[in-house]
């Protein structure tokens, strides 16, 4: 899997990133092949929380969902200790169980919260506001893979290669994936969605 | 929305994930993008309220799993006796520390008067027969079923992994530990049931003054030099 950074402003050729450096073993939680949650949350809690946050929008729902995605590592500890990264293993819970609460949010509205207050997490490239409304559009009439596919390109600023290899699928599916979408949300999308990325 | 690095890459550049020329690719991306760096500095600004807040009570409670009991899952490992024996050998360690217990017996019988101090060799293969628990003979054969401790010693190195190798050739990397200089011989805080895989079952040690990467890894478990790596195996025919 390689995470591929885009060129700035088309004025010079993308750093290319893999991962292979994250396999160094940064933290003792992966270093003495352990699993300590503790020693998890510590070195990587700020990154799902500052996640959660873009995609929940007010921070006591941020503060559930990441103590969800923790418990979730703590049972799901093989599937945790198969991945190359730590890294990227939590920000793909988080994703996922972001969207989850959000779509459950959606089948009960009256558990919606009222519009939360403004959480400027640093994570956001495009307005957050405007991306919450997208995704709940997205939920309601999209599967899990193509909101993924939508978060991690316009949220997060994934080239196509690089949602892909979070979700286990091709570039190229992703890119089908987003363009289909982009079809059926016609001229109604906010302007960054319309530009389109790489 | 194009032409800026992705908020994970942002996070892994952060946590010190990405070395070498990616870094300095990285470094050259922040300083000409004044948007990636303003990000960059927010998610440093995050961390250091992060750090800050109280862990969460939900969390608090969960236990840290020692290392080695990831060999108690690997393939040759009979799952149901797994977790008598994560019971029996795994949790004295926990309470005892990773495996700075020459004395505690390796695999839930009495100490044996054959048991020695210290080991002779880096890396020592034992059992519990008949005759009370030993290390396997050089050539002794082992059979499926046969349940065996490994014993080693650091020799004052930094980090050691315990591996293996079935007759089929497949590598399991069982754990990394941090030895922090130790010396002086140890058993693994667990032990193991052969399969029924034919061929002969070789038992890997290697020993560094870093972590390795799991690519480096797989290479020494294998017998190919990696740089700082000292390599100790054992092998003895599977009946």
């Amino acid at each position: 899997m390689s995470l591929v950074g885009r060129a700035v402003d088309g004025t010079g050729p993308a750093p290319r990133v893999t991962n292979d450096a994250a396999r160094v073993r940064a933290g003792a939680e992966r270093v003495a092949g352990t699993l300590d949650i503790a020693a998890l949350y510590r070195r990587y809690g700020d990154m799902v929380l500052g996640r959660c946050r873009s995609l929940l929008g007010n921070d006591a729902d941020a503060q559930e969902a990441m103590q969800e995605v923790f418990l979730q590592v703590h049972r799901q500890r093989d599937a945790f200790r198969g991945e190359a990264s730590p890294t990227t293993y939590l920000y793909r819970a988080a994703t996922n169980t972001c969207l989850n609460r959000m779509r459950t949010r959606r089948r009960r509205p009256e558990e919606m919260v009222a519009e939360p207050p403004a959480v400027l997490a640093s994570d956001a490239l495009v307005d957050q506001v405007e991306l919450r409304q997208v995704v709940q559009r997205l939920l309601a009439d999209e599967d899990e893979r193509t909101v993924s596919c939508v978060v991690y390109h316009y949220l997060d600023g994934m080239t196509h290669d690089e949602a892909g290899a979070l979700l286990g699928i091709s570039g190229a599916a992703v890119r089908k994936r987003i363009g289909k979408f982009r079809e059926r949300l016609g001229p109604t999308g906010p302007s960054w969605f319309r530009e389109g990325g790489t | 929305m194009s032409g800026h690095l992705s908020t994970l890459v942002l996070h892994q550049y952060r946590y010190g994930e990405i070395s070498g020329a990616e870094a300095v690719a990285l470094r050259q991306h922040l300083d000409a993008c004044p948007e990636c760096a303003a990000r960059l500095r927010a998610q440093e600004a995050e961390r250091r309220a992060f750090e800050l807040t109280p862990m969460p009570d939900a969390l608090r409670g969960l236990d840290a799993e020692p290392g080695w009991r990831r060999f108690l899952r690997i393939g040759f490992v009979a799952p149901l006796l797994a977790a008598a024996v994560a019971t029996l050998v795994v949790v004295p360690v926990i309470v005892g520390g990773l495996g700075d217990d020459p004395a505690a017996d390796p695999v839930g019988g009495e100490v044996g008067t054959t048991r020695t101090k210290g080991v002779d060799l880096p890396l020592e293969v034992w059992t519990d027969g008949a005759s009370g628990v030993r290390a396997v003979a050089e050539g002794e054969p082992l059979a499926a079923g046969q349940r065996v401790q490994l014993r080693y010693d650091p020799q004052g190195h930094e980090w050691s992994v315990l591996a293996g190798v079935d007759g089929t050739g497949a590598v399991e990397v069982f754990g990394q530990a941090e030895e922090d200089g130790a010396t002086g011989g140890r058993h693994a805080p667990f032990s193991l049931v052969l399969d029924a895989t034919a061929g002969p079952q070789t038992f890997v040690l290697l020993l560094s003054d870093r972590p390795l990467l799991e690519d480096e890894l797989q290479r020494a478990v294998r017998g190919s030099e990696v740089d700082g790596v000292v390599r100790h195996a054992v092998s003895h025919r599977k009946e």
